[in-house]
Formats: C-alpha cells, structure tokens, sequence
C-alpha cells in the first residue's frame, strides 16, 4: 500500500455520514456524539451502542423465528377445507407439486437467507466482541452483503402478498395470511435493523489497536 | 440538536453532546421474549387431548390434512397415521380441539365420512372434492344430555372419559334431535330396507330408517327408524309398520288393485306405517318395539287381532279353528284367534284370543267359550233348528262367548278359559249373552242395556280397585309380548 493505513479516528477525525466532512474528533470521547460542522447533521466516531443494540435486535429476531416458522404462514380456502401450511409446509407442498423453481425460490428467500443473515450476523457480533483479527476483510464483505440482501428478505411476504390480493375467488379458492405472516416480517426488519446497528468498522478498530 | 458557526475543509471541533445511555434498546428483546413466551403458553393451553382411533382402513385419510368434524365443525385433526403391529387394522393419531375434551366419552363414535351412493340417496357428497374427514358422535354425555338418543342414554348416568376409540365401518345412528322418536321395529328380513329408506305416513316422509342389525339369535332384524319431531305424535302404541318396498298387487273381482307408497320406495325401500283410530296425544316412550308386517296389514283385520285383550282358551282339541279367525258376542266378531298351539305338555290345545279393549268387558270370569265353527242343526218338536254364528264362521270357523246373569268379575289379560266342542241350549237364553241365535229388537236393547250397565260397573271398578292395572298399559305389554311369542 502506498499511503498509510491510518484511520479517520486514528488521525484525530470522524467523518460526516451525510456530506462526507471529516470533522476534527481529536480532544472528545470516542463514545460522543456530535453534529457536523457544514452541514449540522450528527456525527459519530463509530455508531453508538452499536453491539448492544445489534445483539438486541438479533436475539429478538432469532426469538421472533420459532413463531414464524412453527405457524401457519398461508391458509388456503379451497372448496370448503382449509389447508394451514406453513413456510417450510408450503415449500414441501410446491416441491411435491412440482414446481422445483418456485419451491427452491421460496426455500432459498424465506428460510435460508434470514437464517442465513441472523447467522452471519451473530458471527460478526461475538467476532467483534472478542476482538477477533481473522480476516477483517473477508468479514466486512460479508457484512456487506448481509446489508444488501437485507432488501430482498421481504420476498416471501411479497408473494403472499401478491396471492392473497390475487387470488380471491369466493368459496373456491382464497388465500389467507396465517399467524406466522407477522413473526417472519418482524424477523426481517429485526435483521434489517441489526444489520444497520452494526458497524462495520469496528471490525477494523482491532487492528488499530494491534499496530 | 446544536449547530456550529461554519466549517473550514479541515473541519472544527465537534460539539460535545452528553452522552446516550446505554439498554433501552433492549426492551426490544425482553417484548420479543414475551410475546414468544405468550404464543408458545397460548399454544399448549390450547391444545386438546390426543385420541387414537382405529379404522380398517385409511382410505382418504391424509396426517396433517384430514379433519375431525363434529356436525360440519373442525374439532380436530390427524396427526398421524400409523398401521397396527398385526397389520389388522390402521391406527389413526388425532389432535383435538381443547373444547372436545369432556365430550370424548366411552360413548363417542368416529367413523369416516366418504361419499355413499345407496338406494337410499347419496350422502357426503361435499367429501367428493374436500376429502374424508371423520366424523364424530358425541354421543350420551351425561345424564339427560344427549347428543343421540340410545338405549345406553338411560342406562349410562355419566360417561366415562376415553382416549381410544374404535371407529366404525359405517356411519352411525344419525346424530338425532332427542326431540324425534325412535322406534324399534322387529322383521323376519330387510325385504329391501336400507339405511335412509324412508318411513311413510300417507305417503309422506316422516322419518327415516337409521340402522338395522340382525338380532343376536340370528333369526330376526332389527330395524331402527327415527320419527322426525314434528310427527313422532303421529305413531303411539297401536301404529302398525309395514314393509312398503315394491308394489302390491291384489287381483280379486272386484278388479286388479296395485298400491305403492311412493317411487322412492319402491327404489329404495321404505316402510310406512299407519295408526287406526283417533291420534292418541300421550307421547310413546323412546325404543318402542313394534312387529314389521311384510305387507300393509288389512286395518280391519289387525283391529280384530292386535292391541286389545289378551285370552287363551283350552280345549282337547283345535276342532278347525286357525288364525284370524273371528270371536263373535251374540254373533258380533269382537275378536280374532292370534295363535295356537300345543300346551306345555302337550296335552291340550292353546288358543291365544285377542278380544278389542272396548269389547273386553263383556268377557267375565263366569263367561263361557265355544266353537262356533259350522253349523249345529237341533231338529226338535218345533221343527228343524239351525244356528250359525254367522256365514262367514260357518266357512271359516269362529268362537263364540257368552257370559251369564250372574256378574262375574271381570278377567285379566292372559286368563285362561276352556273351549267348549258345542254351546249348551241354556248359554244362548243368558241375558246377559245369548248365543249367535239373530237377535230380536229387545235383545238388542237389553244388550244395549245391559252393555251400559257393564261398562259403568266396570268403570267404577277399576277406579276402585289400585291393583288392577291400566287397561290400555297391559294391552301394550301384552302386545309386544305376544308380538315376540308369536314369532318364536
């Protein structure tokens, strides 16, 4: 590397999250919070509580999953019977149907990927909190597509979304939002909110302190 | 939120804030928990008790899918479905509502319902495109509170709870208002009777056949039916059931006569039933067990032979007489022979007599029976003497009674009297009954008279006396005891 590896913070700066600033840091606590000389939006050294808050929301987000996944997401009216499924139920019966896409669609943005999030980012919490320096950049990648996937996690709300406004056809066939409807968006905005808690550079803050 | 002056491109110092404090970010964890806490509570309270059910087969049955219904309303759902160790039969895991808890009684019945086609319609036709489900029958709770009427309502005062059950190949006895009526009817065969064949009043539907079995002894039926509540008044003790399948045809001079009761039965079978005399207004009690004739029984001829006055006759021999024919009171018939047999050993004849209530009086412990069967002809100083009870006793054999002046008390049902070969000259004089000789206008009204007086006597008697038993009651269990003895 040509230029030194010296951090904003290292050198006595915070940056401006809004209009990019550096604003002088040097004689604060690294913990307080100020607001940006150009443009007055608030400034932070690293964001505030950001473990705490990330734990918190992640093990809300982990609780709120049993829920999500143990009750109905979809009640299927169909000449008369009700069938309850739920995600993975519903996943079963696509596959068993035949549609591999839809099913492995449905499998892969309902179950894995806010899983896979919760899991990705419980990794980057206790990696940080014990100040661990394995791959710091492997893990900000990560983190950077746990925040980018964050978007996408809505999908299967979406669908059921889409089918319970499409598919409204009076006694013979009508779809329904089961309980589990409420848990699972709550577990992805937990995991949206976490991620967005999370500040990434404190995987890097422990290799400052190392040098 | 403060704001500094200006900023240079090096920047200036941050505005000091105090700082955050630290945890009230975890109240969103803490609600998390709770609400979790609270599903995961809601969730096993709300569960019911798990009962296993057997069937002979699982057909349309799906684990997860199949629900338990209870007149049209989920009441549970299979778990599971797992075939027994000895391979007989399908054990069938089913998860209740909590609600059903206290009805799941020794008494409840299961049994899956699938679409039926029979003569008698076709029913669970919605299970066509929705699937089986099972259905369930309460049945008897407690006391008094039926969901069926059964002969176990009045025996079992509570229930005993259960958790296995054995489901039945058939649909049970419908669930049954415990307003309708059920009634036992006793056959030597179905004759094409089913389940749901109807049962007919005037050729109206008035109910329904429910269930039938073959008596334990194997030689006859049982035929259950169910009075709809609206007409259960309409049957009482005296109703007559017959098979009404098919059609009857009678050729005689009078012209060819083809009856039916209506096309579904024909198709289906059915039975119909009619009730001579006025509509009795005493509700007839659950259960009660009438004889199915094979053919509507002639109105006229079944007053003479059913629901009156139990008697028996003893004589050496029968001397022609067979069923049906007439008892004749001063050659009226008032009665009808009803059996006949060998006493028990052996040594005489037995002639069971029903005698119509009203004309029960008439018969005291003093009358005196004969056989009236031909002609008996006295040729005298007077002339040629011939007396006949009556054209149709002279071709078809009768009895006659008569009863003397003296007032004897009235018999019970089930007395035994001795039938005499021939009258004596002195019984046809009785004014009190005099033969069969054509009666003269003041014999007639003296036995108008005297028929009064009986009856007024008799009346007075029986108000009297505690131990005599209703009349109409001993004609009844005389009835059906004589419905099974004949039978046999």
């Amino acid at each position: 590397m040509s230029q030194p590896e010296i951090s904003a913070a290292a050198a006595g700066y915070a940056r401006c999250g809004v209009c990019e600033s550096l604003v002088r840091w040097r004689d604060m606590a690294p913990d307080s919070e100020g607001s940006c000389a150009r443009c007055g939006s608030v400034v932070r050294l690293r964001r505030p509580n950001s473990l705490a808050r990330a734990w918190a929301l992640v093990i809300s987000a982990y609780v709120m999953y049993v829920p999500a996944n143990l009750f109905a997401m979809t009640a299927i009216s169909q000449l008369g019977t009700t069938e309850s499924d739920t995600i993975f139920g519903g996943v079963k019966e696509l596959f068993a149907a035949g549609w591999y896409p839809v099913a492995v669609l449905i499998f892969i943005a309902s179950i894995t990927v806010p899983l896979g999030k919760l899991l990705c980012l419980t990794g980057l919490l206790i990696s940080v909190q014990r100040r661990s320096s394995w791959h710091p950049r492997q893990r900000t990648v990560l983190y950077r597509v746990v925040e980018q996937v964050g978007r996408w996690s809505m999908l299967d709300v979406f669908v059921l979304t889409l089918l319970i406004a499409l598919v409204q056809l009076g006694n013979l066939m009508t779809v329904e939002v089961g309980r589990a409807g409420t848990f699972f968006a709550s577990v992805v905005v937990l995991t949206i909110l976490a991620a967005q808690s999370f500040d990434p550079r404190l995987i890097w803050d422990v290799m400052e302190e190392e040098k | 939120m403060t704001t500094t002056e200006s900023g240079g491109p090096t920047g200036q110092d941050a505005v000091v804030k105090p700082q955050r404090r630290v945890g009230l970010v975890w109240v969103i964890p803490i609600v998390a928990a709770a609400i979790g806490a609270y599903l995961a509570f809601d969730e096993i309270n709300s569960r019911g008790p798990t009962v296993t059910i057997t069937f002979d087969t699982a057909e349309g049955l799906t684990a997860g899918k199949t629900k338990v219904r209870f007149r049209s309303v989920d009441t549970g759902t299979v778990e599971s479905i797992t075939i027994s160790e000895d391979l007989s039969h399908v054990i069938v895991t089913c998860a209740m509502v909590k609600a059903s808890k206290k009805h799941l009684t020794e008494n409840t019945r299961f049994w899956v319902v699938r679409p039926r086609v029979g003569a008698g319609g076709i029913s669970g036709l919605g299970t066509i495109v929705s699937g089986a489900y099972i259905g369930m029958d309460p049945g008897p709770t407690q006391n008094g509170q039926t969901g069926a009427i059964g002969k176990e309502a009045a025996a079992q005062p509570l229930a005993k709870r259960a958790l296995h059950f054995t489901g039945l190949a058939m649909p049970p006895t419908k669930a049954i208002d415990a307003s309708g009526l059920k009634v036992v009817l006793h056959a030597e065969g179905l004759s094409g009777i089913d389940i749901g064949s109807p049962l007919l009043h005037r050729q109206t539907e008035v109910g329904s056949v429910v269930h039938h079995q073959l008596a334990k002894d194997g030689k006859s039926v049982a035929i259950d039916i169910y009075v709809l509540p609206e007409f259960s008044m309409l049957v009482s003790s005296k109703s007559r059931f017959w098979n009404a399948s098919g059609v009857a045809v009678k050729a005689g001079m009078g012209g060819i006569d083809i009856q039916t009761e209506s096309l579904k039965a024909l198709v289906s079978g059915g039975i119909a039933f009619d009730t001579p005399g006025e509509n009795v207004t005493s509700k007839l009690k659950q259960d009660a067990e009438f004889w199915l004739y094979d053919s509507r029984p002639d109105l006229a001829e079944s007053d003479f032979r059913y629901g009156g006055h139990a008697l028996i006759l003893e004589a050496p021999e029968l001397g022609g007489l067979k069923l049906g024919d007439r008892v004749y009171y001063r050659g009226e018939p008032v009665g009808a022979v009803v059996s006949h047999g060998l006493s028990a050993d052996h040594s005489r004849v037995r002639v069971h007599l029903n005698i119509q209530n009203r004309y029960a009086p008439l018969v005291r412990n003093n009358s005196v029976f004969w056989n009236a069967s031909g002609i008996s002809a006295n040729l005298g100083l007077k002339g040629l003497h011939i007396h006949t009870e009556s054209l149709e006793a002279l071709l078809s054999g009768g009895i006659a009674f008569a009863t003397p002046d003296s007032a004897g008390t009235q018999v019970k049902a089930g007395s035994v009297f001795a039938l005499h070969a021939e009258a004596e000259d002195k019984w046809t004089k009785w004014a009190g009954a005099e033969g069969g000789k054509k009666k003269t206008e003041k014999g007639l009204l003296s036995h108008i008279f005297h028929h009064h007086e009986d009856k007024t006597e008799e009346a007075a008697a029986a108000d009297h006396d505690p131990e005599q038993p209703h009349p109409a009651e001993h004609t009844k269990h005389g009835f059906i005891h004589k419905l099974f003895h004949d039978k046999k």
